[in-house]
């Protein structure tokens, strides 16, 4: 259960508008990889990641998942294959957490195919996953920010993809839960081999997880390497405009920063 | 019926010491500043503007400059092969490639053209605009820093009086955009100017004396 994604001479631009904010972009994801995109605000992280998951048609290139232009798969087909979780989605009005993580499974019912016992056995494991057993008859609107997220995740992983793109996914979460999401997408990579996409702002927790780091500046990818080879102090000072550095290993990497830089070299 | 060919602006040669000095600097600036323009290669660009006041638009630009014409296309397709076969591992991959690759390309002022230089401007630009309506220009290179004792820093306050050329495509339009392309990823809505040239002179402390 895996899948690869290649992305080609990617041109993004939003609808309505006349700039791309992603500019050539090329970039392979290797069956059951983890990548986390990272780089400043609006250096084109979410609009990849919404292009990724077949929300916004490419100006130019493509997307394709192992090997097929993911516009030339049918949606409900894709929805089995590739779940995104966005940044702020808004769940309509009254919906309990229960029932969002049903609407999960929705991809995978059918014509000919109802509610299955796999599909409550998919909702129970993502509820259980996401801690939100105690909470699963309350309404979304009710609950807090950080529990709110983790509804929209058992969501995603309701969906038992081969790919799941993230967009901030432990944005809001106390550090326990943070954690235990990062442990999680690790476990469902290892056990079920899903090829998994997130953008994340903790530079630390991205070189925790990822197999590689996708750095983003300015709509382009900067470096696509392994997290220390990427994570380096003239990445962090060219893109992100700090004096800082990496330390420890893989396992607890340790970010300083020391102080905001003055890059000598912008690309 | 007659035809008539396009009128070919009229050119010479740049001064070989000119020429030397601008591989210099891009050599030093390859292997000592991981590519930083040096000031030797950002001249103002004087623009004629009939009619308006000032007659006179002042542009800060950097300029390139091109391979002999009959190595353009294969440099060119070098260019070319080096970005797609880095671009997939990033900008950054692709700078530090293009910067060694560059490190041993400008050594030999006989392997350019020495008869222009280029620079890449939007195609929406005021000096643009001002190129288009009036060819005839000048740039302004203007070194002088008391610290620098190498060559390439030496005082030197020159005019280059030039006709510009645009190209919108072709193999000059292609060798400076996968030049830059190198640095700064594909553009769009660039346009490639030449500026042929026609007399260079000193200005050194008021002068205006014709370098051969």
């Amino acid at each position: 259960m895996s899948a690869a994604l290649s992305i080609g001479g990617l041109h993004l631009r939003h609808p309505g508008t006349d700039r791309d904010v992603v500019r050539d972009l090329r970039m392979e994801v290797t069956p059951g990889e983890i990548v986390c995109l990272v780089g400043p605000n609006g250096s084109g992280k979410s609009t990849t990641l919404a292009a990724l998951a077949r929300e916004l048609r490419p100006r130019r290139g493509a997307v394709r998942l192992d090997g097929q232009d993911v516009w030339s798969i049918s949606r409900r087909q894709f929805a089995r294959r590739v779940a995104r979780l966005p940044q702020e989605p808004i769940a309509p009005e009254g919906l309990t957490v229960e029932q969002l993580v049903r609407a999960g499974r929705h991809a995978h019912q059918g014509l000919w195919r109802g509610w299955a016992s796999e599909d409550a056995s998919a909702v129970e494991s993502a509820l259980i996953a996401m801690d939100l057993l105690d909470v699963r008859k309350r309404t979304v609107e009710t609950l807090s920010g950080g529990e709110r997220r983790r509804a929209w995740l058992a969501m995603v992983l309701s969906q038992e993809t081969e790919v799941l793109l993230l967009d901030e996914p432990t944005t809001g979460l106390d550090i326990r839960h943070e954690w235990e999401v990062l442990d999680l997408l690790r476990r469902i990579r290892e056990e079920r081999g899903v090829t998994l996409v997130l953008v994340l702002h903790q530079l630390d927790r991205a070189a925790r997880l990822a197999d590689r780091i996708a750095v983003f500046h300015r709509g382009r990818l900067y470096l696509h390497a392994s997290p220390s080879e990427c994570l380096n102090h003239e990445t962090l000072r060219d893109v992100f405009g700090v004096d800082a550095s990496l330390s420890g290993d893989s396992v607890s990497p340790q970010l300083t920063i020391r102080a905001p830089a003055d890059p000598t070299r912008r690309l | 019926m007659f035809q008539t060919k396009p009128r070919v602006p009229t050119t010479t040669p740049l001064s070989p010491e000119f020429l030397r000095w601008q591989v210099l600097l891009r050599n030093h600036t390859m292997q000592e500043r991981n590519g930083a323009p040096h000031a030797g290669v950002a001249p103002l660009l004087s623009v004629r503007r009939a009619g308006a006041k000032p007659a006179v638009s002042t542009h800060s630009i950097i300029v390139g400059i091109l391979p002999a014409a009959e190595q353009l296309e294969r440099k060119t397709e070098e260019f070319r092969t080096l970005y797609e076969e880095e671009i997939g591992h990033g900008s950054r991959a692709l700078y530090d490639r293009g910067i060694e690759y560059l490190k041993t390309y400008y050594r030999d002022a006989s392997s350019f053209d020495p008869h222009s230089i280029t620079t890449m401007l939007s195609t929406e630009s005021p000096a643009l605009v001002g190129l288009e309506a009036d060819p005839q220009c000048s740039l302004i290179f203007y070194v002088f820093d008391l610290d620098e004792k190498a060559e390439w820093g030496r005082f030197r306050c020159l005019q280059l009086d030039c006709t510009a050329v645009v190209h919108r495509r072709g193999p000059v339009y292609d060798n400076v955009w996968w030049h830059n392309a190198l640095f700064h990823g594909k553009e769009d809505g660039m346009a490639v100017v030449q500026f042929l040239h026609r007399r260079t002179y000193d200005t050194r402390f008021g002068r205006l004396e014709l370098v051969t």
